[in-house]
């Protein structure tokens, strides 16, 4: 069993696109989505929810006003400028902005200080057409959250593993930040998507250079690859610079962006042409890195 | 004035929105703080004048001091202080979150705090607009800490427009958090909606006046334009899927920038913002 994450670095790009298909088009999988922020695999997979589950994760400090002396310790210690002083001059920790770190609740003098469980968010199991998924729900304000992305990865590996699957592909987050480093950790290849603009190109390399920190086996893909062709081949360069396939090209196309909007995947819109660039992409990459298998 | 330019998705055109606005509106600041992927400034293409190392304190521990009591990583809400009993005591950059409190609860007084590099904050300007950008370092894990120290840097005197990151977790939260109107880019799919959606419950919450930029207007549904009437929430430019805009922004070109006519519909847009405001 091998896990295949599907990242971007910049948002946009085409990821959910790419991954879409897939789901069509791999056999014998299951699917996590854990880009947690942007839940968005559950748009194109049309699931049926099995089973949900609270999700918590830290802590957040709770000040109890009978006891609270305004002595302001806590807020001159809060390195995250969480304690809120109200007009009427009463103590309250903003809930956005507290990282549950206790340190308010260590300084207290009158014990006024309480650490509550957060729950941050729903953990979710779906049967879709095209297999299992997991996916996640993050209340919106709330951290970003890796640890819930390597729940949401080892519930899905076990799916696997139960079923003697071959693959588990993970859509992962943008950025470079937390989610994205709980996608990439332990997994065994990464399929890049990008796009042959200047912003998409700085933030491809910012996500390769901290994928190549994870040794991980690297394929990339360029979407909307017409829309300048000097900088797909600049992208086609890199990635041979840095042995790294180009696992295909994908136009520019308004029938994809159309399908999409109507929940649907490109290789259901029926033209076989376009449907075969998306199984290059999976032949490509397995033949590449996984030809044993 | 201080607008965040947010949208719940990335890639809606977030970026492209803020500088054109920018570029409409200068005199004025641009604040990147979108600090895991900053990508304002490809658009402007301002030098850098100057920038500052952005660090946290870091725990340092006199090993001469400490006596391995394991008051610290007991303390320590994310396990971030790891004690060797009779070897060492040390934190863990990729871990720790910089809160002080093992220092504090030292008894052996050993805990002493360094800066610990963990981005930059950059600066410049061009076309009349001032850059002020973050840039994460490749490997920390939390955007936060560095969204939270850019509004002290926001020039003074100057109007201010935020481009924040995508999504609707808490580095988004900080980048709204000063804003005076705050203008969501969206588009007219389910992802563009349901994005949208999570990040109106973060505007809600901070009690912000928002607008809606619907980008690639003519494709997809109609119902990001229900959903702005259900809300109450005003449509202040549609801008239609264009290859020509397309291929623009691929090299680096707003459309503010390339083109008369968007220049004037953005300078109409900053116009709508200062009403709103009013
Ligand atoms: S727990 Fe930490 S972050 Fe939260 S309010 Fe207390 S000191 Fe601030
Ligand atoms: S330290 Fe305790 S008593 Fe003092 S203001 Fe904070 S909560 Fe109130
Ligand atoms: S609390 Fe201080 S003395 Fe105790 S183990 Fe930590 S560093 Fe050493
Ligand atoms: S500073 Fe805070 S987060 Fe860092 S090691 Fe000490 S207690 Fe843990």
């Amino acid at each position: 069993m091998k896990q295949i994450v599907i990242i971007s670095g910049k948002g946009g790009t085409g990821k959910t696109t790419v991954i879409s298909a897939l789901a069509r088009l791999v056999p014998d999988k299951v699917l996590v989505d854990a880009d947690v922020d942007a839940a968005n695999l559950e748009i194109v997979t049309s699931p049926e929810l099995e089973s949900s589950e609270i999700y918590t994760e830290g802590e957040i400090a709770v000040i109890s006003d009978d006891k609270c002396i305004r002595c302001d310790i806590c807020r001159q210690n809060c390195r995250f400028d969480s304690i809120i002083v109200g007009d009427d001059g009463s103590y309250s920790v903003d809930e956005h902005g507290c990282e549950g770190c206790r340190v308010c609740k260590l300084v207290c003098p009158a014990d006024a200080v309480e650490m509550q469980v957060m729950e941050s968010g729903f953990v979710k199991k779906s049967k879709t057409p095209y297999g299992m998924l997991f996916h996640g729900e993050l209340s919106a304000g709330r951290d970003n959250s890796g640890k819930m992305v390597t729940y949401l990865r080892e519930l899905g590996v076990e799916e696997a593993q139960k079923n003697n699957f071959d693959w588990v592909l993970i859509d992962g987050a943008p950025g470079i930040g937390c989610q994205v480093i709980a996608s990439l950790t332990g997994v065994d290849g990464a399929i890049v998507v990008s796009e042959p603009t200047l912003s998409a190109i700085h933030d491809l390399k910012r996500v390769v250079e901290l994928a190549s920190h994870f040794h991980i086996k690297i394929g990339v893909v360029i979407n909307k690859s017409d829309i300048n062709l000097s900088l797909t081949r600049e992208i086609h360069r890199w990635a041979d610079e840095n042995k790294m396939p180009l696992l295909e090209q994908i136009p520019l196309d308004k029938r994809i962006v159309n399908a999409m909007a109507e929940r649907k995947s490109p290789v259901e819109i029926g033209d076989d042409a376009l449907t075969k660039l998306y199984e290059n992409i999976w032949n490509n990459f397995i033949e590449t890195y996984f030809s044993h298998h | 004035m201080i607008v965040s330019v947010a949208s719940g998705k990335g890639g809606t055109g977030k970026t492209t929105v803020a500088v054109s606005l920018a570029i409409s509106a200068a005199p004025i600041a641009l604040v990147d703080s979108d600090v895991e992927e900053p990508n304002a400034n490809i658009l402007l293409r301002a030098d850098h004048s100057t920038s500052r190392k952005a660090s946290l304190p870091f725990p340092v521990i006199d090993m001469k001091k400490c006596d391995f009591c394991e008051k610290c990583s007991d303390f320590c809400a994310y396990n971030g202080i790891v004690v060797l009993k009779g070897l060492k005591v040390f934190a863990v950059p990729e871990i720790c979150k910089s809160c002080g409190g093992c220092k504090i609860v030292c008894p052996q007084d050993a805990i002493s705090e360094e800066p610990r590099d963990i981005g930059y904050i950059k600066f410049g300007e061009r076309l009349g607009i001032q850059i002020v950008e973050g840039e994460l370092n490749i490997g920390e894990s939390s955007s936060t800490p560095l969204v939270r120290m850019l509004p002290d840097y926001f020039p003074s005197g100057r109007d201010v427009i935020v481009d924040c990151p995508p999504g609707a977790a808490h580095p988004t939260v900080e980048s709204l958090r000063a804003a005076d109107f705050v203008l969501l880019v969206t588009e007219p799919t389910p992802f563009g909606i349901h994005d949208l959606e999570e990040a109106l419950v973060i505007t809600d919450e901070l009690n912000k006046k928002v607008g809606l930029v619907v980008n690639r207007a003519d494709i997809g549904t109609s119902d990001i334009e229900n959903l702005a009437i259900e809300r109450n929430i005003p449509i202040l430019m549609r801008i239609p899927f264009s290859t020509d805009i397309a291929e623009h922004y691929s090299r680096g070109h707003s459309p503010a920038e390339f083109s008369e006519y968007w220049r004037e519909q953005f300078a109409l847009l900053w116009q709508k913002i200062e009403e709103q405001v009013r």
